[in-house]
């Protein structure tokens, strides 16, 4: 194999891994992926964020 | 920085100037109740920061459902520094009701008169400064829809959210002031915050309030009981209500000059005539649904050819028309194109072109015959590809559905289909969380919340997905393509939606065989004016579902996707390299499949295990199944299936599990118990309804008359279920 099949190799596995980890990321940050919608009662981490800045500021 | 609420009637326009005051692009909707919690974002064009609250619509202070509490909480327990009252001036009597409430909390208020060009447009003069005399607080006019009158709105904002405001009621001159003026200084003795409003709720014999607070209930009970309540007929409620709709018929005759007389009928009651008929209501419906799917699926746009023969041989306009994908026939001089494709197929046809254009660039210049230019040419871009052309179409579905809501007509479907849906259990409010599953079944689940009764949440839930979402649009587009008699394609989409519908009523009726007959709770929806959409408001809706698709295919799909790739590239010892796809894992696992879903028609043959294989990597993300199907070699020219087998394969698909997303949700929107037997009536109902379906298909195939009889058969015996079950049904109450 060539040097450049490895870095496409290591490319897909991190795309595999990518949504998991993002959804793992975006779960300890409370984000869910609809901050800008709020047509439902999910609580978003865009409200909880502020209000933990306002109260620090 | 300071915080400020927006309070208002639904559908008063409370979102559109939250959009317009933060910059956000939240969902705004042409009915009441498409915000169903808050939302904050700061408006930054004065000199302090202000933190923008809106909140979901109430009509009064005394909540019934869990949104309106919300509002309710957010003011008198967030203490907010200022409250916008948004106020419909096209209706101003009915959302002054909110208004004499509001007032009684001590907190800064700023009336925004919303909506006051279209007042202006009537020719109806409101006088502000009786207005805001009678209520004792600032009166802004706005039109958050054009962008008027917000800068002054926020200006008067911040100078009132500086200054204290003491509470005052307009019951205040009235036969209950003594009583009022008692039970206040009884709270006040107790340091509770806003006796007034509370003094008032525990007469009104408010039941949140006596459940909230049963020491200040006790108090003021008995000090109604040293009040001769035959002046009340013993029914505070009622008393202040009327007392309070006198006052702003009082106010309303000053400050209000109506050019046209209420008996007349507006514009809007003379639409709604018509499309709400009782009888040519769904038809019109179906009707207007049907012109949607032409416009965005139809290869003969207007049914020119099928009506007049018309055949365009001219290459060049072929060409045009086709997104040059009859550039090489047409070359030969052998191709005539029958009809004119309708605005759908045409983008779709170029994006497809545009598409295919960067993979073959991109092929020519990798490498022949090794695995990286198959993973990223035959993999990654071919299966983005296949979905990619056909977002065109579903963006088009989009905007079409976003005008229909915006300009109103939607509202009235869920009024239409209330009649319909009563019958069965479920009532008109359930019909908006299903028409938010048209765009994406897990804000529908989760706007099920709405719903007060359990039982209807969970019955809604479970038929949610049957309403096609945007991720399964791109498979419709796809199989209308092949789908024998390709200028059906556009009937083919349209009865794929209309089976949805129908399935998820006949649901309603088998689910309610098993359930306990309960009562559904009236549906009261304030229909709100048709207005022209607004383009701002539609882009939005469009980027949003853009933006959305965007992120699926950079994540979820294109991890799918290679793995996909790799399991249909490489075989159990996947070390020893690449193999044919017929010796590959997936075709292993497809084959396992394959005899699960064999009765199911699209399953049989060579190929029946890629469909399989496809039908469940749809699970991960819908759109998955056509990136699926296209990195098996499955596209429109290489589908081989019968036309009762592609109906199959696309029931199957609209009536199983959905995403696993939606799956997600409807777990955590519903009971344990409900969730296992929604599960099992997805699985049920999407095996059972596509053999059913197969079985029909053959019997068309073979004479069309056999799969008719068979058809009315089925019909007659749901119509007789369904009338014995409404046989027990109470009458309709309020619509």
């Amino acid at each position: 194999m060539k040097w450049f099949e490895y870095i496409i190799i290591a490319i897909a596995i991190m795309l595999v891994i990518l949504p998991f980890l993002l959804n793992k990321i975006n779960r300890k940050k409370n984000k869910g992926s609809c901050c800008n919608c709020s047509s439902c009662p999910v609580k978003c981490c865009c409200e909880k964020n502020k209000n933990e800045k306002t109260n620090n500021s | 920085m300071i915080t400020v609420g927006l309070i208002g009637n639904p559908n008063c326009g409370k979102t559109t100037l939250f959009n317009l005051l933060t910059g956000s692009t939240a969902h705004v909707g042409n009915w009441p109740g498409v915000t169903v919690d808050k939302r904050e974002g700061v408006y930054k064009k004065v000199d302090e920061k202000i933190n923008i609250v809106d909140l979901p619509g109430i009509y009064s202070l005394s909540p019934y459902t869990p949104e309106e509490i919300v509002s309710r909480n957010f003011i008198l327990d967030e203490h907010p520094d200022c409250i916008i009252n948004i106020v419909d001036a096209t209706n101003l009597e009915r959302n002054l009701y909110l208004t004499t409430q509001v007032l009684e909390i001590d907190v800064p208020v700023v009336i925004a008169l919303n909506m006051i060009d279209v007042v202006n447009t009537n020719g109806d003069v409101i006088d502000l400064e009786a207005l805001s005399k009678r209520l004792g607080v600032k009166v802004v006019e706005i039109s958050a829809l054009k962008n008027k009158g917000i800068d002054e709105l926020m200006k008067t904002v911040l100078a009132a959210s500086h200054q204290k405001r003491k509470s005052c009621s307009v019951l205040s001159e009235t036969k209950l002031s003594q009583l009022i003026d008692k039970g206040c200084e009884l709270l006040n003795k107790i340091n509770v915050e806003n006796a007034l409003f509370h003094t008032i709720k525990l007469i009104e014999g408010d039941e949140v309030e006596i459940n909230m607070h049963p020491e200040q209930a006790q108090i003021i009970d008995k000090l109604k009981s040293t009040v001769d309540v035959t002046d009340f007929d013993g029914d505070f409620e009622a008393v202040i209500a009327d007392l309070r709709y006198k006052f702003i018929s009082d106010s309303f005759m000053h400050a209000v000059v109506k050019k046209v007389k209420e008996t007349e009928i507006s514009k809007s009651d003379k639409i709604d005539k018509v499309l709400t008929h009782r009888i040519w209501g769904i038809p019109i419906f179906l009707a207007i649904m049907f012109v949607v799917f032409h416009f965005v699926f139809s290869e003969d746009l207007l049914f020119l050819n099928s009506l007049f023969n018309l055949e365009i041989s001219n290459p060049h306009i072929i060409n045009f028309l086709t997104g040059m994908g009859y550039e090489s026939l047409v070359e030969e001089g052998e191709t005539v194109l029958a009809g004119i494709p309708s605005l759908g197929v045409f983008l779709q046809s170029w994006m497809g072109w545009l598409t295919g254009s960067i993979i073959d660039l991109v092929s020519s210049v990798m490498p022949e015959g090794t695995w990286y230019t198959g993973l990223i040419c035959d993999g990654v871009l071919s299966g983005i590809d296949a979905i990619f052309s056909f977002i065109p179409q579903v963006l088009l579905l989009f905007l079409f559905i976003s005008i229909l809501e915006d300009s109103g007509y939607m509202a009235r479907v869920a009024f239409i289909m209330d009649r319909a849906f009563r019958k069965f259990s479920l009532s008109g409010k359930a019909f908006i969380p299903l028409l938010m599953g048209f765009g994406c079944s897990v804000p529908a689940m989760m706007a099920t919340k709405t719903l007060e009764d359990e039982k209807e949440r969970d019955m809604t839930i479970r038929i949610t997905p049957f309403f096609s979402c945007g991720a399964k649009a791109p498979i419709w587009a796809m199989l209308a393509t092949v789908v024998v008699g390709s200028f059906l394609g556009d009937i083919f989409v349209f009865s794929i939606y209309l089976v949805g519908i129908i399935i998820a009523i006949i649901s309603a009726i088998i689910l309610k065989l098993f359930s306990k007959n309960h009562e559904v709770p009236p549906f009261i929806m304030e229909l709100p004016n048709y207005h022209k959409p607004q383009f701002k408001n539609l882009m939005a809706h469009l980027y949003e579902k853009f933006k959305h698709f965007l992120y699926k295919a950079s994540t979820i799909i294109t991890a799918s996707i290679i793995v996909i790739w790799f399991l249909s590239n490489f075989g159990w010892a996947f070390w020893k390299g690449m193999v044919e796809i017929e010796d590959s894992i997936l075709a292993d696992i497809g084959r396992f499949l394959q005899l699960i879903f064999y009765p199911l028609g699209w399953a049989q043959g060579e190929d029946g295990w890629k469909y399989s294989v496809a039908t469940i990597t749809g699970l991960i993300a819908k759109e998955d199944v056509v990136a699926t199907m296209d990195n098996l070699g499955l596209n429109a020219s290489t589908i081989a299936l019968s036309n009762a087998a592609i109906y199959s394969f696309a029931v199957y698909n609209l009536f199983t599990l959905p995403c696993f997303a939606a799956v997600a949700t409807a777990k955590s929107e519903s009971s344990k118990k409900g969730f296992l037997v929604t599960i099992l009536w997805w699985f049920a109902a999407s095996y059972v309804i596509s053999l059913i379906t197969y079985g029909i298909g053959s019997l068309f195939e073979i004479q069309w008359w056999l799969g008719l009889i068979v058809i009315i058969l089925i019909a007659a015996i749901i119509i007789i279920i369904a009338s014995c079950i409404t046989k027990n049904k109470p009458d309709r109450k309020v619509a």
